[in-house]
């Protein structure tokens, strides 16, 4: 009965949770394939602990293990890129141009971003987390915070500059 | 918020409608039950490993039973707080060389040394694995394979990545020759097993060189993650082939075998090498003094080490002590300053990469003090492989030019330099030592010992290495990025 119990909760969880899950991994990764794969591992992880995961503290809890699995995914890019290509690059052909080129632009920008400014950027201006939120997330001092979402701003400015998209201000 | 708010830019990222996702719930409680059971089953084995007489009770118990432990694996995964890629150790005393690395020594010996025989490295295996591979080396007096800690310094020394290094230790005839069979046992931290450059200056570190190293061929690079959770690499370079398995608690053994890109010939097939690699066991070792790179300094990079620079740079370094002399004698006329010598200094653990200086000894004629003079030393440094300044909160330099001392190390500014200065109080005087860094990206350093009486304060000093010229060098040749 306590498996039961300790089962529905986690599926409640992750009804809850799975498209802002999805959208946060894809803002890490920019690959819809990626980004299942980041939430499906994160999620097996958090189920894997989830009797000593406090309560209320399940999303940032999963947050920060999707946040590793990304940073260590990185670290194994060139693994990952003799997989076979995505089953997702072709979904963009059926939406407006301009709409998707303009999410391409973004995610091009996103991409050239180190891996932990990109994470650290989307914690604290997607996940709206605190200094402190996202500094426990990364595992760094708030300094290292404010100064890598600094940096990921100005960043994003210089590169959307002369793009279709708006540079953050 | 606005459209040109970083939220509002995200935003865009995102479709409307999301594609329909891979994600199996199912899976993932079956999954995650398992992880829990092995989390479970490892942390039973790690309390019985500790009751010696109380485990092979219960080992007796299951076998009695027919109930082996439920969803074991040899590959238990550790779990880090940061990522252990952009982490390091202290610079410390490397891991020893008892304990793992012994065992780490005699595991080595038994699952390669068939390759070593066969290759005819070895004539023989050793009679008893167990006993002649127990103390960190393992095989013949000719051709031994030893195992020691080592450490291998991340960005300049900013960290240092730790390993148990094994390697073969030819006998007389053949010392000129590499080892051909090389064996590391990675602990977590500072590392990547992506390829990419071997180089002091790139952190994390790559295990596997994407570049050709062994011949002027680029290797043909694999990989493949196995079911089990390790990963495995391999570099092909045609006649010699590196090898990485990574394992599920962020450690990975590195391999290396020379077939005969030189004199010697050691055949092998690369399968033969990843066959013995991957029965190797993961070895759970201390990363307590792991601790996370919160952020990484710029340094410039380094020279390539080379015996012959010194020689080479010999005119550079007097003339440059040949004007300093100049300038010390306009402030303490009488002052002598011998022909300076370049010199090249090394980084802990990394033999390929090093510093470049020119050093001169000499005298300042100072009031009340030695009849003969005050001796000092001068020291320029030439750019490249060191940041400005001193590590104040260390006991190790790591990428900063100037040593801190536990007592002092203030870094103050003149004329737009920045200037360190450290003062040791003497039991009959004071030594200094005073750093200026030009925005040049050069360094020079006097230090002296004034004793008690003698009428040289630190003020004089810093004018005095303030005053000096620039070393002659040429800037093109500097190395960048």
């Amino acid at each position: 009965v306590k498996n039961q119990q300790r089962q529905a909760e986690f599926r409640a969880f992750v009804a809850a949770q799975r498209d802002s899950l999805r959208k946060y991994a894809y803002l890490l990764c920019g690959d819809w394939y990626e980004a299942d794969d980041l939430v499906q591992k994160a999620l097996t992880r958090c189920f894997g602990a989830w009797n000593r995961v406090e309560p209320g503290g399940a999303p940032a809890y999963v947050r920060k293990i999707l946040t590793n699995v990304y940073l260590s995914h990185r670290r194994l890019e060139w693994v990952r890129r003799e997989r076979a290509s995505d089953e997702f690059g072709e979904q963009e052909t059926d939406r407006p141009h301009d709409e998707v080129e303009n999410r391409l632009e973004v995610l091009a920008a996103l991409d050239l971003l180190p891996s932990r400014q990109r994470a650290t950027l989307i914690l604290r201006y997607w996940e709206q987390l605190s200094v402190e939120e996202t500094a426990a997330v990364m595992g760094c001092t708030t300094g290292t915070v404010k100064s890598q979402s600094s940096k990921a701003v100005q960043k994003l400015k210089e590169l959307l500059a002369h793009s279709t998209v708006p540079a953050p201000k | 918020m606005n459209g040109n708010h970083p939220t509002d830019m995200l935003a865009r990222a995102i479709p409307d409608e999301l594609p329909p996702d891979r994600i199996d719930v199912e899976r993932i409680i079956g999954d995650g039950d398992r992880a829990r059971r092995r989390h479970r089953a490892a942390l039973a084995g790690a309390s019985l490993a500790g009751v010696a007489v109380l485990a092979a009770a219960t080992a007796f118990a299951v076998v009695q039973n027919g109930a082996p432990p439920e969803e074991a694996t040899p590959y238990p995964a550790a779990a880090f707080e940061f990522d252990p890629a952009m982490a390091g150790y202290p610079e410390e005393v490397p891991p020893g060389e008892t304990g793992e690395g012994d065992r780490f020594a005699g595991d080595a010996g038994e699952r390669f040394g068939p390759l070593l025989v066969e290759a005819g490295v070895w004539s023989d295996l050793p009679e008893d694995v167990g006993e002649d591979c127990g103390d960190g080396s393992c095989g013949s007096a000719d051709a031994e394979f030893r195992v020691v800690g080592q450490q291998l310094p991340g960005n300049y020394g900013q960290v240092y990545l730790r390993s148990y290094a094994g390697a073969l230790f030819l006998a007389q005839a053949a010392q000129t020759e590499p080892s051909p069979f090389t064996l590391d046992l990675m602990l977590p931290g500072g590392w990547t097993a992506e390829p990419g450059p071997d180089a002091i200056g790139v952190f994390p570190r790559h295990l596997i060189s994407d570049k050709a190293s062994y011949t002027d061929q680029d290797p043909l690079l694999a990989s493949e993650e196995l079911d089990d959770g390790r990963t495995l690499l391999t570099a092909d370079h045609g006649c010699a082939y590196d090898a990485v398995v990574v394992y599920p608690n962020g450690t990975a053994l590195r391999a290396s075998w020379n077939t005969g890109c030189e004199r010697l010939h050691y055949p092998l097939e690369l399968a033969a090498l990843t066959d013995a690699l991957l029965a190797m066991p993961q070895y759970d070792l201390d990363t307590a003094d792991l601790a996370p790179v919160e952020e990484l300094l710029e340094v410039s990079p380094a020279w390539p080490y080379t015996e012959e620079w010194p020689e080479a740079a010999a005119a550079d370094a007097a003339a440059s002590t040949e004007a300093a002399a100049l300038a010390v004698e306009e402030r303490f006329s009488g002052a002598e300053l011998a022909e300076g010598a370049a010199e090249q200094t090394v980084f802990t653990g990394e033999l390929t990469a090093a510093r470049r200086h020119y050093a001169a000894a000499g005298t300042l004629p100072v009031e009340g003090g030695p009849s003969a003079g005050l001796d000092f030393s001068l020291r320029y440094s030439l750019p490249g492989g060191w940041v400005a300044g001193c590590w104040t909160d260390r006991s190790t330099p790591g990428p900063y030019l100037v040593s801190p001392t536990l007592d002092d190390c203030a870094e103050t500014e003149v004329d737009g330099r920045t200037v360190v200065t450290q003062t040791t109080v003497l039991e009959d005087g004071h030594a200094y030592a005073v750093t200026v860094f030009d925005p040049d990206g050069w360094a020079a350093r006097i230090e002296t010992s004034v004793p008690a009486g003698a009428e040289l304060d630190l003020e004089a000093l810093v004018d005095l290495v303030a005053a000096l010229p620039a070393p002659v060098y040429d800037p093109d040749a500097v190395p960048a990025d």
